[in-house]
């Protein structure tokens, strides 16, 4: 029986965002926690590039801005 | 429309307006991309989205999930349906090709499947014959008839019920024993009212 092969790693170089704290004279923001919030949003965006549906057998996809149709192809 | 990856922030950089957009596009950009990977099923497909994940199969039914329901039988589809009934040594499937119903088909005993139902009501297992194994399918409604013989034509609309992962339904008519199978047709519930039975 034919078997999916093994799930690609997406290496993951962000922690999950902590909320800033607020105070009452503003807060400041540095460079690294920017940084932080830029890397995760680029592993955002790899991990949304990895779920593109790629067809198999027998398969079809449609991509629209509402979703990847797949559709079964048949003889 | 894609936007460019950001880059690294040097020390001492300025939070400008700027710098706020291309962080807010770059993330709008990843939206984007998992609203158009979204699987939806198209012809021949089912989906089912889940938490943990996405399980996509060839069809047999589309009903339920988070995708748009589609037409369960369409003439260009070729289901084949699986009656066993529950008092008569029966070896017969009824297949049923889109809209036309075809003759029922004679299989091997082995193919038997459980049984269901008491007392005299016929109960039927409904398997629909898919890519290469017989499946449950989720919602199947559609008019029912069959011929006992020496008796008028009984017609009916089926009854169905779910259970975790079988469907059956059993129809209201009782028969007995000992009487032949029925001869049975399945049919839209459109076909149904055409014919008057409805």
């Amino acid at each position: 029986m034919a078997e999916n092969p093994p799930n690609a790693v997406i290496s993951s170089r962000s922690q999950p965002l902590r909320a800033i704290r607020p105070t009452p004279d503003g807060v400041a923001i540095t460079t690294d926690y920017l940084n932080t919030i830029i890397n995760r949003i680029e592993d955002l965006v790899l991990i949304a590039k990895s779920q593109k549906p790629i067809p198999g057998n027998n398969v079809q996809i449609n991509f629209t801005s509402q979703g990847a149709v797949i559709n079964a192809v048949t003889q | 429309m894609i936007r460019p990856a950001l880059s690294k922030l040097a020390e001492g950089t300025k939070l400008t307006v700027n710098l706020i957009n291309d962080i807010i596009n770059r993330t709008e950009y990843a939206a984007d991309l998992l609203r158009q990977y979204k699987l939806i099923a198209g012809n021949g497909m089912y989906v089912e989205p889940h938490y943990d994940g996405t399980r996509v199969s060839y069809l047999q039914q589309v009903a339920g999930g988070a995708s748009p329901t589609r037409s369960l039988y369409t003439p260009s589809q070729q289901n084949v349906i699986k009656l066993v009934s529950n008092k008569l040594d029966y070896t017969q499937y009824a297949s049923y090709y889109g809209n036309n119903f075809i003759p029922p088909i004679i299989f091997s005993r082995s193919d038997f499947e459980q049984i269901y139902g008491e007392g005299l009501f016929l109960a039927i297992t409904l398997k629909v014959w898919g890519i290469n194994a017989w499946e449950y399918p989720f919602a199947f409604q559609a008019f029912f008839s069959f011929i006992p013989p020496s008796t008028e034509l009984k017609t009916g609309l089926m009854s169905f019920g779910v259970m975790p992962d079988k469907w059956y339904f059993a129809t209201p008519y009782s028969i007995e024993p000992e009487t032949v199978f029925p001869s049975f047709s399945v049919v839209t519930l459109q076909q149904a009212i055409d014919n008057g039975w409805y």
